[in-house]
């Protein structure tokens, strides 16, 4: 009985503790559930929940041929929680040199009472990996978009730059900031205890669209490499130099001295980010005369061949005494432009009158912006008749009181090559959705200016301007060419023409008959010579050469460089050297050296350009390869014995015909 | 000292059978059933759970794992970007190959229609070199000049 007593008190006691360890799990879930609940419910989130912002893709620049100008890619970006750092000290002498940041500085930064501290943002790969390794307690990493120019100064002016935060400052990345920047995306992501992510909802990011540009990064190049030369030889204050496609008004290449490097542009001078080509106003000179002549033209009140008397090289307009460079006498209209003559031109403008002329000036598109999809263009300045003084007419005759930018130019003698179409000058010619395709595309528009008889008047006249004239210079090596020289003195402190300072100008198109390319080269205060015959004119020979070999345009007349022929052989059934094939019988005919000693041309055929290179390298023979993909012809053919440095010409071709 | 006498008294009960109580054994094996269904259930709810952190973490790290072939293939367009960039090829061409521009005269250009073949190689007679002429020939334009 006593036992059974026992028994039931044990019972009783432990009933008694299980339910007070039960009442106070109770409890105790009572108040994480019910009475902290919200609290802990938000502290779990914190935990296990993370939302990060996915920034957009900022979308590719591309030029014509789908090289990339501007690429986004994804780097590391130190952020601090201040909370969780130990040691402030410790952790800002050991960050210091690895993000350049002074330890003051950081200090400064991390001595925050916010739970948040960008240490710095947009760090290299080897900066991110040292700190990666330091693993500093409180020191996080967040991945960004960082904007690269790979091809660094290529393009600087029309591609722009962007700030930190990816927002287009310049260029095209200021113009279409809206389409290329994308829209951001959120991304829900639930963690373990660990840490480990295991589940993300996602609000996808809307990437940027692309952009492809008219331009030709090797035109484009051409063109940078002589500014370079230019302004090293010059020491002029400001280079610009477009080229652009007479038959659309496409730009090809659009360059400027000083230049920068969109990657840094922090590290240049704000002058240096200023796309002078379409911002800076300048007084054209002599380049204007085109604009003369095709008034004159438009209003039948002159012919090439009409003969002027330019009265021994003096005017007085309304009381100006204008002198001409040299004392000319009778000239025909084409020769005026060919000897430059301002007397001529003042003469010629006289007879259209202020309103006839002002018309036409703005017809050809001056004093107003010819809508590039640019930003910063100026618009020149090009007063209506009504503020013109009675001089005004001798003076913009021969491109004085008025003001003009290089583009407004090269449009206007892209007109004149194209047969009198004035086009609108544009850089972007796609924009490309990664998802959406095609939202835009730009299509030549362009309206006459001039009438084709016209310009074909002007394009002879130009053409003699070359040939003959003050741009002899600009004579190009193996093609026609046609253009106009200026040389405009600047305006100076005290408001009157300086003696010292000049722009100097060529304005032209090549080939002459059935124009590839129109181009201006304006130099800002050249030191020592300053004429634009002599300064600019050679510079547009140099591109212009360089261009059409490019663009693989056959000469349009004989070359004065020397060249490499084989002569006949005189018992030619035996001796001549026979091409292997039809096709390259194509290459006989075309000057190629072909001596005769002690090496033996190899088997070039199917052969990548690196290979056949390699091989030439050894064997010491120079090679001119045409076109790119496996060596599929070449000349001399192989077996022939030829000399030390003797040229060898091999085509390649991805295409291969059966 | 008295002496205890036991007496073993043998129960012989082999023979009784306890009464088969089915009420009980039915109830058991209810209890028994409903208790596994319920482990079972419990245990595939377990196992699903566990199964869907598994594939979460599998589906975030292949998601990263493409993220990042993503990245790796941007960072290697960039890099072919900045390869292809006309100046350091210029500058390779001319300081390391000794390329030079070619004058306009070196130029072919071939017609887009021409038929492209892969000619079969035909070793080329050598002609003695008394022959041939191994001057450069100036042209006509350059020899007016």
């Amino acid at each position: 009985m006593k036992n059974d007593n026992s028994l039931a008190q044990r019972v009783y006691v432990l009933i008694a503790v299980m339910g007070f360890w039960a009442i106070v799990i109770g409890a105790r879930l009572f108040f994480l559930h019910v009475v902290h609940s919200a609290d802990y419910r938000q502290r779990a989130e914190r935990q296990q929940q993370r939302t990060l912002e996915v920034s957009p893709r900022r979308g590719v620049i591309y030029d014509r041929n789908g090289n990339e100008l501007a690429v986004s890619v994804k780097v590391d970006s130190v952020f601090a929680v201040p909370d969780e750092i130990e040691d402030l000290h410790a952790t800002a002498k050991t960050l210091s040199p690895l993000v350049g940041v002074s330890k003051n500085d950081l200090i400064e930064k991390l001595d925050s009472p916010r739970s948040f501290v960008w240490v710095k943002r947009k760090v290299s790969a080897a900066q991110g990996a040292a700190l990666r390794k330091a693993k500093l307690p409180g020191i996080y990493f967040q991945k960004e978009d960082m904007r690269y120019y790979p091809k660094r100064e290529l393009a600087s002016h029309v591609l722009g730059y962007v700030d930190i935060d990816e927002k287009g400052l310049g260029g095209l990345e200021y113009r279409y900031n809206d389409s290329i920047r994308g829209e951001a995306g959120r991304v829900l992501i639930m963690t373990d205890a660990r840490g480990r992510s295991f589940n993300s909802i996602e609000q996808p990011v809307a990437p940027g669209a692309n952009l492809v540009t008219t331009i030709d990064q090797n035109i484009q190049y051409i063109v940078e490499k002589e500014i370079a030369a230019t302004a090293e030889k010059t020491h002029a204050k400001g280079i610009s130099i477009i080229v652009m496609d007479p038959r659309t008004g496409e730009v090809l290449a659009m360059g400027n001295y000083p230049t920068f490097n969109p990657n840094q542009y922090a590290k240049y001078s704000p002058q240096a980010w200023i796309n002078r080509a379409l911002s800076h106003n300048y007084e054209p000179g002599s380049t204007f005369k085109i604009v003369t002549a095709a008034s004159v033209f438009e209003e039948g009140l002159a012919d090439p061949a009409e003969l002027i008397d330019c009265q021994n090289g003096v005017i007085t307009v309304f009381g100006r005494v204008i002198h001409d460079w040299k004392r000319f006498g009778l000239l025909s209209v084409k020769q005026i432009m060919q000897n430059s003559s301002d007397v001529g031109a003042i003469k010629l403008a006289l007879r259209l009158g202020d309103e006839r002329f002002a018309d036409h000036i703005a017809r050809l598109g001056f004093g107003k912006s010819t809508n590039v999809d640019l930003p910063g263009e100026e618009h020149g300045l090009a007063r209506p008749a009504s503020r013109w003084t009675k001089s005004s007419v001798g003076s913009i005759a021969m491109g004085q009181e008025i003001s003009v930018t290089a583009l407004q130019t090269v449009r206007m003698v892209s007109a004149v090559a194209n047969g009198g179409i004035l086009y609108q000058p544009y850089v972007v010619k796609r924009v490309q959705h990664p998802e959406k395709g095609i939202l835009s595309e730009t299509e030549p528009h362009g309206e006459r200016a001039i009438s084709a008889e016209t310009a074909a008047k002007l394009q002879d006249m130009l053409e003699a301007v070359v040939t003959d004239g003050t741009a002899k210079s600009s004579k190009l090596d193996g093609y026609t060419a046609a253009g106009k020289t200026g040389t405009a003195q600047k305006i100076d402190e005290t408001g009157r023409y300086s003696a010292t300072k000049y722009v100097a100008s060529f304005a032209g198109f090549a080939p002459a008959v059935n124009p590839a390319i129109s181009m201006i080269v304006m130099i800002d205060e050249p030191v020592g010579a300053h004429h634009g015959g002599d300064v600019a004119a050679p510079v547009f020979k140099r591109i212009a050469e360089q261009v059409l070999r490019y663009m693989s345009l056959p000469p349009d007349v004989p070359s004065y460089a020397p060249q490499y022929v084989v002569k006949e052989p005189k018992r030619p059934a035996e001796r001549t050297v026979k091409p292997a094939t039809t096709a390259s019988a194509q290459l006989v005919g075309l000057n190629v050296t072909t001596d005769f000693g002690d090496l033996i041309i190899p088997d070039f055929h199917g052969k990548s350009l690196r290979q056949v290179t390699e091989e030439c390298l050894r064997a010491g023979l120079r090679l001119q390869s045409i076109g790119s993909g496996a060596a599929v012809e070449q000349l001399p053919p192989a077996g022939t014995s030829v000399r030390s440095g003797a040229r060898v010409q091999v085509r390649f071709s991805s295409r291969v015909e059966r | 000292m008295p002496i205890e006498v036991q007496f073993e008294k043998r129960i012989i009960n082999h023979h009784v059978v306890r009464e088969a109580d089915s009420k009980s054994l039915r109830d058991y094996v209810v209890v028994t059933m409903v208790a596994a269904m319920f482990l079972l259930g419990l245990f595939v709810y377990a196992w699903q759970h566990y199964e869907w952190i598994q594939y979460g973490y599998r589906i975030e790290e292949a998601q990263k794992n493409k993220e990042q072939l993503a990245e790796i293939g941007r960072q290697l367009r960039l890099e072919r970007a900045s390869l292809r960039d006309p100046r350091r090829i210029d500058a390779i061409a001319r300081r390391d190959l000794g390329m030079m521009v070619p004058a306009p005269g070196q130029l072919v250009t071939f017609s887009a229609d021409a038929p492209l073949t892969i000619p079969k190689p035909q070793p080329a007679q050598p002609i003695p070199p008394q022959q041939a002429d191994l001057q450069p020939q100036p042209t006509a334009l350059a020899a007016k000049r």
